[in-house]
């Protein structure tokens, strides 16, 4: 045991004492922040108010006028045609859809609303229902509509005035609430979605979103659990208890995601401040991993190509434990190395963005949220990112066990890697399929969804068991069996054969 | 005397040739052995085998008793060596470089090493990295290496090679040292004669894989002709005429030269016998055969025996 450790130490001093660690090392941080403080320019020259941008009188007055005389040609076209002919019916419904276009750009031009949307979304919907309404309350007596619902229509257009008028995203609330009352809910539903609509509201007060989607996956959520079904992929799903739990714990996700304010709000800017992290993260992690298979395909074949492999064999110590001390100590770059890139991401994000930017992750079990700080969340992230890696060293060892050639080594793990990563495109694109796809690595290359299901918007479809992605368990299980397979060709190569 | 290394028959194939063939010899404390060949007999594939590098196909190999199959560990805890030409880790100074390897070791001193690094004249340059070391340097840094757990037995692979001079009488007196002081048992592999004559005290030689004998140095020197003294004299004609009781020793004549087959004792007794007449006599020797002829023999095809 003492044997190993001192090789182990040798080893390290050895490895540690290359330069291009510390090279590569600068270079990446350098690139971190490099991007980083890019990510941070771009978001800063995003306050730009794309209401003057895209806000062309000239623009929404020309399809005003086209939108007139089409429908002025289609009035034009429907007095020359017979009723009740179906040649009549084309011709009216094109004549609905043409007046519908012009109410809505002139309602934009009446209520001095920018021509492109890209805030303030609920005026933009507002807008369009004012253009339905008034589109069907003209051809009223076309749709056969009875004085009650007249009526209703000219309600719900002086709210729509009103809306448009004082730009108030409450009022907006409050006459979707009102709306419910209309519906055939029972109390249960209605109370769902009066709670959707608080949340819409509660993350949205400005009303620059046109939807939370946490909202709205609450909504549907809860909406799922109370009446029993699910419904995906255009079938309604029976709930099993597995997807029960699923949803359960979705729902807790969201509510304490949204009370939290931590719902993130996209119209800050097309850059979302964690992008910034991710692309960190994903440069730090792909330095890392072309150091640890540099690193794996030279540890065997470099030591007996430059003949430094003589120091260990005359020494005391059976090759076995040779073999185990210079794993433990690429297993100990390994870790550190994920260490340096968790803070060399971590340092990036905070210095440009601050440590509020930072996410945490929010996971419910039983029913209940838990919150993971961000920076353990990062830490977890980068070791979850490390498991595939190892298994890419593994080869990379193997390789440089049996080859005895550190070139073949690098650069065959090198070229296996991205091979597996088009091809595990070609898994989810669908073109590679059936049951024994799942005994190829390709799939198991990315645990980072399995290890965080919460981290996007899940598909309930996981749960209950009906995507092709292979179980957690049978991932990790994959890639121990194979690493160790691996490793074990490497060792009997290297325990076993003459030098 | 005990014999700390002892190698049983051992058999090294190739794909189709026997590099080493049946194998045996041992060498013993205090001595230091000559493993002689030309190139390519199979010197260092058999000393690759005893170090750990090549799996034998058959034999065995035992240090102080330990098989080297069995108890690898232990076996090779008594040995130091050097196999080829002297390797380190090269970013490293010779001093961490021993460090690194007293480590695997254990239970070696800091005072071992300085030790060590002094008994081979190293002292001054050892905390440099190695790099930047001659080959004659990571010789004896090398040699630092392989004597800093004190091991009973001393292998080194054509140890003269790239030494200047200076250099290999220095070797030679270390080696010679280690074993008749210290007790270890070195073997010592080359083909540079004239040395190994000079610094072994048995050898054993090896072509094409076998072992043709081993024998000690001064038996091989000594003349299978028996021994020879070549007088050098002023008048050769006038020498040999007076020498005629002793015609029949009398080998070989050149301009000033005669060389007789005599006893040490006949010596006297002709040189007075040719001083007495007036003939100037300008040397006597013995005639000895080197290790160089003696291998030469050998090798030319016949066993020592």
């Amino acid at each position: 045991m003492s044997k190993i450790l001192s090789l182990w130490r040798n080893e390290l001093t050895r490895t540690m004492k290359r330069p291009f660690l510390l090279v590569v090392t600068i270079i990446m941080t350098i690139l971190c922040l490099g991007f980083t403080g890019l990510f941070k320019f771009v978001s800063s020259l995003e306050q730009v108010d794309y209401n003057s941008l895209y806000n062309d009188e000239a623009l929404l007055d020309d399809e005003i006028d086209h939108a007139k005389n089409e429908t002025a040609a289609l009035e034009q076209a429907l007095a020359q045609s017979t009723a009740g002919t179906t040649e009549y019916e084309n011709i009216l419904s094109d004549l609905i859809s043409a007046y519908y276009q012009q109410t809505y750009y002139q309602t934009l031009k009446d209520y001095a609303l920018p021509y492109y949307f890209m805030e303030k979304s609920y005026l933009d919907q507002t807008a369009q229902s004012l253009a339905a309404a008034e589109t069907d309350l003209k051809f009223a007596s076309y749709y056969q509509l009875n004085e009650q619902e007249i009526q209703q229509f000219q309600n719900n257009l002086t709210a729509y005035q009103s809306i448009l008028k004082n730009q108030s995203y409450q009022e907006y609330i409050d006459w979707q609430k009102d709306l419910l009352n209309k519906q055939n809910y029972s109390e249960e539903e209605k109370a769902i979605y009066e709670k959707a609509l608080d949340y819409q509201y509660l993350c949205n007060p400005d009303g620059k979103l046109s939807m939370v989607s946490e909202a709205e996956q609450w909504k549907n959520d809860k909406l799922s659990l109370l009446h029993n079904q699910y419904y995906e992929g255009g079938v309604y799903l029976p709930l099993t208890e597995s997807l029960t739990e699923k949803l359960e714990n979705n729902i807790a996700v969201y509510e304490y995601k949204m009370e939290k304010g931590l719902v993130q709000n996209n119209a800050a800017g097309i850059f979302p401040v964690e992008l910034a992290l991710s692309a960190s993260s994903g440069i730090c992690s792909s330095f890392l991993l072309f150091v640890l298979i540099i690193l794996a395909g030279g540890c065997i074949s470099t030591d007996i190509q430059t003949g430094a492999v003589k120091g260990l064999i005359i020494a005391p110590v059976k090759r076995s434990k040779i073999f185990i001390a210079k794993i433990l100590s690429l297993l100990t770059v390994a870790v550190i190395g994920t260490l340096v890139c968790v803070l060399v991401s971590l340092v990036s994000q905070c210095l440009f963005f601050g440590y509020a930017s930072m996410p945490a992750y929010i996971f419910a079990s039983g029913g209940v949220a838990h919150e993971l700080p961000p920076v353990l969340y990062l830490v977890a992230q980068m070791f979850v990112g490390l498991l595939p890696v190892l298994l890419v060293m593994a080869f990379a060892i193997m390789l440089s066990a049996v080859t005895r050639s550190t070139a073949i080594s690098i650069g065959v793990s090198i070229a296996a890697y991205f091979v597996c990563g088009s091809l595990s495109s070609f898994i989810s694109m669908g073109i590679l399929k059936g049951e024994w796809v799942k005994f190829l690595p390709f799939q198991h290359m990315d645990l980072t969804t399995a290890f965080f299901p919460y981290s996007s918007v899940s598909s309930l479809l996981d749960a209950a068991g009906f995507t092709t992605a292979p179980s957690l368990c049978f991932s990790l299980l994959y890639l121990l069996v194979l690493t160790l397979c691996l490793g074990y060709i490497a060792f009997d190569s290297f325990t076993r054969r003459d030098i | 005397m005990e014999e700390l290394l002892t190698i049983n028959h051992l058999i090294k194939t190739f794909g189709k040739r026997r590099v080493v063939d049946d194998v045996s010899f041992s060498v013993q404390s205090g001595e230091v052995f000559g493993f002689l060949g030309p190139n390519g007999a199979g010197k260092t594939t058999t000393i690759k085998m005893v170090m750990g590098f090549l799996f034998p196909d058959s034999g065995d190999i035992s240090i102080c008793g330990y098989s080297l199959k069995n108890k690898y560990e232990k076996a090779m805890a008594h040995i130091g060596g050097i196999v080829e030409n002297p390797e380190m880790f090269k970013e490293f100074s010779g001093r961490k470089n021993i460090e690194m390897y007293a480590r695997i070791h254990g239970h070696i001193e800091k005072k071992r090493i300085d030790e060590v690094i002094d008994l081979v004249g190293m002292s001054a340059r050892a905390n440099e990295k190695v790099k930047k070391y001659s080959l004659g340097m990571k010789q004896r840094i090398c040699l630092a290496q392989s004597l800093v757990h004190s091991p009973r037995v001393l292998i080194l692979d054509e140890p003269t090679n790239g030494l200047d001079p200076a250099g290999i009488k220095e070797l030679r007196e270390i080696l010679k040292k280690l074993a008749h002081e210290k007790g270890i048992a070195v073997l010592v592999s080359s083909h540079q004669l004239s040395e190994m004559q000079l610094m072994c005290d048995r050898v054993g030689i090896i072509d094409h894989g076998q072992l043709l004998g081993t024998k000690s140095v001064h038996e091989l020197t000594q003349s299978s002709q028996g021994e020879r003294y070549r007088f050098r004299v002023g008048d050769t004609e006038k020498a040999k005429s007076l020498l005629q009781e002793y015609q029949d020793k009398i080998c070989e004549t050149a301009e000033h030269i005669l060389i007789m087959q005599i006893a040490e004792e006949e010596v006297p007794a002709i040189t007075a016998l040719l001083a007495g007449a007036g003939v100037p006599i300008y040397g006597i020797e013995k005639i000895e055969q080197s290790l160089e002829d003696a291998f030469m023999n050998i090798t030319g095809g016949g066993n020592i025996e």
